[in-house]
C-alpha cells in the first residue's frame, strides 16, 4: 500500500484546530495556558532472531487553554522516527483530513487531538478533532466501538486500545438525572494497519480473507476514505446511576472499524479492495461496586456485521448478525494486589455459510499488578488468551519511576499458538521491550 | 492466623469495656460531627520523601462538599507533567457504601473503584484512601473507643480506638489508634496507627489549622510510615471557602474535563 500527501483537507482542518484553541473570550476572567511535552523512547528485541523488531523515539507535545469562564481546549500531536520491523502502519486508512504526514521513511509527524470544550452547566459541547471513549471493559471492545484503533503492534502495544481521534463534534448533557453522550464524526478514517510485511503484519487466514500466510494475493489497496458525511459516524450514549451501580445504552451507526476484503477488477488488474460497510450497533452496559469488588458488564448487538466468508475461489462477504458480550471483575485482593479478570464472547450468527473466521470467538484476560516503594515500583502481568483456540500471550512488566520526570518500563511479550489463531499468529513475534519516558 | 485470632480476641475483649467507655464515645462523636463548611477548594501540595532523602512533588486542586452529611471530595492532580489530569472522586453517604472514582489519561476513561478500598495507598502517598476521605475524623462504625481524658503533658485530649473486627482492620489497614486531640479545634493533631498486625505502622500529625468558612480546616499536616521510613507531607495553598459550590462539579462525569474552574 502507498503512503499518500498530507491532503489541503488535514492542513485546513489543523488551521482552523489552531484557530479554535487560540481564540480568546473577551468576556472571559482568566485564561491560562499549559505545554506538557512527553518524550519516548522505545526499543524491542524479537526473541526467535534477536533482530531489532521495535526502535523508536517519539515526542509528543500537548497544550492546553482552560479559561475560568468554562471553555478548555487542547492541542496535541507527536513526531516519530524510526528504524524497526513494527513499522508505522497505513495511512491510506485515514481520511485526508486526520493523514498523518511522512517525513522521509523513518519519520512520521500527526495531529493528535484538537478540540474546544464549551459550557460547564448541564450541557458540554466539543468541536474538534477527538476521541470518545466509551465502554467499561479493559481493551475487550463491546461497546466501545465508536474509535477507529491502531493496530501496528496488534494488542501489545503500550495501552489498549489505541485510539485514533477524528474530526466531529460531541454534546454531553444531563436531563432528568440521566446522562446524554452524543456525538457525530465526520471523518471517514476507520483504523491504522500494519503495512504487508511488518511485524504485526495479519497472519492468520480469519483476518485475510481466508487467505494463507504466503498465498498470492493480488494487490491490496483500501477504499476512498474520503466521504465525509457518507461514511460519518454516529453515536449516543445514555446512562443512568443506580445506587452503587451504572447503566447505560449505546448505539454506534458508522463504518465498521475491521476490514471486509473484496475483489476488484481494475484496469490494471484484480486487487483486493479493503472496504468498511457502514453497521449499526446496539448495546447496554452495566457496572456495580461491591465491597472490594467491581462487576462490569458490557452487551452488543449488531444486526448487519459485514463478514467475509469462504466461496473458493472468489473473495465474498456478507452481512450477518453479530453478538458480543462481556464481563470483567476488579478485585483489590490481599496485600494490595490488584486483579482485573475479564471473559468477552463474540459469536456470528453464520446462517449455514462458512465464515472466515470461527463463528464463536471466546477471550479472557487476567491482569494482575501490585506497587512497591510508595508506588515507585510497579509490577505488572497481563494473560491474554482465546480459549476457543487455544492460544494466548504472557506480559509481565515493570516500571521504574526514577523521578517525577523519568519512568523506565521493561517487559515482554511471550505469544503462543498456531498461525491460524488471534494470537498464535504472531508467536514468532515474541520480544522483550524496554521503554524511557519523560514528562515535562 | 496466629495474629488474626488474637486480633479476633482483642475486639471482643474491647467490645466488653467499650460500652462503659462514655467519654471516650463522647469525644469521637464530636469529631466525626465536627462543624464543617459547605465546600472549599484549594491547592493541594504533596511532598512525598523517601527513606533515601529523594523527594517528588505533586500538586493537585482539592475541592470538598459537605452538604447534609453527603460527603464529596474531588482532588484533581495539576503536577508533575506525568500524573497530569489524574483524578479522583468520592462519594460518601451517611446511609451506604462508599463511591469511589479514578481518572487516569492514559485510558481516557474514568472508571469506577471498589468501595471498600479504604486502606489501599493513594496515589504513592502515606495516606489511605480511607485517610482522604475521613478528613481527621473515625469512623464510628469502625472502632471501640477508650480513655478520652486529657493527657497531663500535653494538656491535649487522648483517644484510643481498638477496630472493631478483623475484617474492618484489612479494608481499612489499622488495628489500633493511639490520638491527641485538639480540644478547640477537635482535631486529632497527633494518631499514631497499628498496622493489621498489631505493629507500629505510620503517625500522622495536624500541624497548622485554619478557620476557613467559619469551621476549623487542616491546612498542613504529615503521614510518616515507621515500616519504610517514608514521609507524605501536605500542605494547602489559596484555600477559600466556597458556599455556592455547583454540584455538577463533584461528578464522575467531569473528571475527564480536568480541574473545574471554582471560583
Amino acid at each position: 500500500m502507498t503512503r499518500p500527501a498530507a491532503s489541503p483537507a488535514a492542513i485546513a482542518c489543523s488551521a482552523a484546530a489552531l484557530a479554535l484553541c487560540v481564540q480568546t473570550d473577551a468576556h472571559a476572567d482568566t485564561i491560562s495556558g499549559v505545554l506538557r511535552i512527553k518524550a519516548q523512547s522505545e526499543a524491542a528485541i524479537r526473541l526467535d532472531d534477536s533482530a531489532a523488531s521495535l526502535a523508536r523515539i517519539s515526542v509528543q507535545p500537548r497544550y492546553l487553554l482552560r479559561s475560568t469562564a468554562g471553555w478548555r481546549a487542547e492541542v496535541s500531536g507527536r513526531l516519530v522516527a524510526f528504524s524497526d520491523e513494527t513499522g508505522p502502519g497505513t495511512t491510506e486508512t485515514f481520511s485526508g483530513a486526520s493523514r498523518p504526514v511522512d517525513i522521509g521513511p523513518h519519520g512520521r509527524i500527526e495531529l493528535d487531538r484538537a478540540f474546544i470544550t464549551l459550557g460547564t452547566g448541564d450541557h458540554r459541547f466539543t468541536l474538534g478533532k477527538q476521541s470518545l471513549a466509551w465502554g467499561i471493559l479493559d481493551g475487550l471492545q463491546v461497546t466501545d466501538r465508536f474509535d477507529p484503533i491502531s493496530r501496528t503492534e496488534a494488542v501489545f502495544g503500550e495501552v489498549r486500545p489505541q485510539r485514533l481521534a477524528r474530526w466531529g463534534a460531541r454534546w454531553q448533557g444531563q436531563i432528568g438525572g440521566m446522562e446524554f453522550d452524543g456525538a457525530a464524526a465526520f471523518d471517514p478514517t476507520v483504523n491504522q494497519l500494519p503495512l504487508a510485511g511488518d511485524a504485526f503484519a495479519p497472519r492468520a487466514p480469519r483476518l485475510r480473507a481466508g487467505f494463507p500466510q504466503g498465498a498470492a494475493t493480488p494487490p491490496v489497496m483500501v477504499s476512498a476514505r474520503d466521504r465525509y458525511l457518507s461514511d460519518a459516524t454516529y453515536g449516543l450514549r445514555v446512562s443512568r446511576p443506580l445506587g452503587h451501580s451504572e447503566a447505560s445504552l449505546v448505539l454506534i451507526s458508522g463504518p465498521e472499524t475491521e476490514p471486509v476484503f473484496a475483489a476488484v477488477l481494475t484496469p490494471a488488474g484484480p486487487v483486493v479492495e479493503l472496504r468498511y460497510p457502514r453497521r449499526t450497533l446496539i448495546g447496554a452496559t452495566f457496572e456495580r461496586s461491591d465491597g472490594p469488588r467491581v462487576w462490569r458488564l458490557e452487551a452488543a448487538y449488531t444486526p448487519d456485521q459485514p463478514v467475509n466468508v469462504l466461496a473458493a475461489p472468489f473473495i465474498a462477504a456478507t452481512d450477518r448478525p453479530r453478538y458480543l458480550a462481556g464481563l470483567g471483575l476488579d478485585w483489590s485482593a490481599p496485600n494490595e494486589v490488584f486483579v482485573n479478570l475479564q471473559i468477552g464472547v463474540d459469536h456470528i450468527d453464520a446462517g449455514g455459510m462458512t465464515l472466515v473466521r470461527p463463528q464463536t470467538d471466546v477471550i479472557a484476560t487476567l491482569r494482575l499488578q501490585r506497587a512497591f516503594r510508595n508506588e515507585r515500583l510497579w509490577l505488572k502481568s497481563e494473560l491474554l488468551g482465546s480459549l476457543n483456540q487455544g492460544d494466548g500471550a504472557l506480559r509481565p512488566w515493570l516500571e521504574w519511576r526514577q523521578s517525577d520526570a523519568l519512568l523506565l518500563s521493561l517487559g515482554g511479550d511471550l505469544i503462543w499458538g498456531r498461525s491460524q489463531g488471534l494470537f498464535g499468529q504472531y508467536q514468532d513475534q515474541s520480544r522483550l521491550w524496554m521503554r524511557i519516558t519523560t514528562n515535562f | 492466623m496466629l495474629k488474626q485470632f488474637a486480633l479476633a480476641a482483642a475486639c471482643l475483649f474491647i467490645a466488653d469495656i467499650a460500652a462503659a467507655d462514655e467519654p471516650a464515645q463522647a469525644l469521637a462523636e464530636a469529631i466525626a460531627n465536627r462543624p464543617a463548611n459547605e465546600g472549599r477548594a484549594g491547592d493541594m501540595i504533596f511532598e512525598l520523601t523517601a527513606s533515601s532523602g529523594a523527594v517528588r512533588n505533586r500538586r493537585a486542586l482539592m475541592i470538598h462538599s459537605d452538604k447534609d452529611s453527603f460527603v464529596r471530595i474531588g482532588i484533581f492532580f495539576s503536577a508533575p507533567a506525568a500524573i497530569a489530569d489524574t483524578a479522583f472522586l468520592t462519594h460518601d453517604r451517611p446511609d451506604s457504601a462508599d463511591e469511589n472514582w479514578l481518572y487516569l489519561p492514559a485510558t481516557e476513561r474514568v472508571r469506577r473503584l471498589p468501595s471498600s478500598e479504604r486502606g489501599s495507598y493513594f496515589m504513592g502517598t502515606d495516606l489511605t484512601y480511607g485517610d482522604i476521605k475521613d478528613n481527621f475524623t473515625f469512623n464510628l462504625n469502625d472502632w471501640y473507643f477508650s480513655n478520652g481524658l486529657p493527657d497531663p503533658e500535653t494538656g491535649l485530649i487522648a483517644l484510643e480506638g481498638q477496630v472493631r473486627t478483623p475484617e474492618i482492620a484489612r479494608e481499612i489497614g489499622y488495628s489500633r489508634f493511639s490520638a491527641l486531640v485538639d480540644p478547640e479545634t477537635l482535631f486529632p493533631v497527633r494518631v499514631d496507627y497499628d498496622d493489621v498486625s498489631g505493629n507500629p505502622l505510620k503517625r500522622v500529625e495536624v500541624t497548622e489549622q485554619e478557620v476557613i468558612g467559619g469551621a476549623w480546616t487542616a491546612m498542613r499536616f504529615e503521614a510518616h510510615n515507621l515500616q519504610t521510613g517514608h514521609t507524605t507531607r501536605v500542605h494547602f495553598e489559596n484555600m477559600r471557602y466556597v458556599p455556592e459550590l455547583d454540584d455538577r462539579v463533584l461528578t464522575s462525569g467531569q473528571l475527564a474535563l480536568g480541574a473545574p474552574a471554582v471560583r
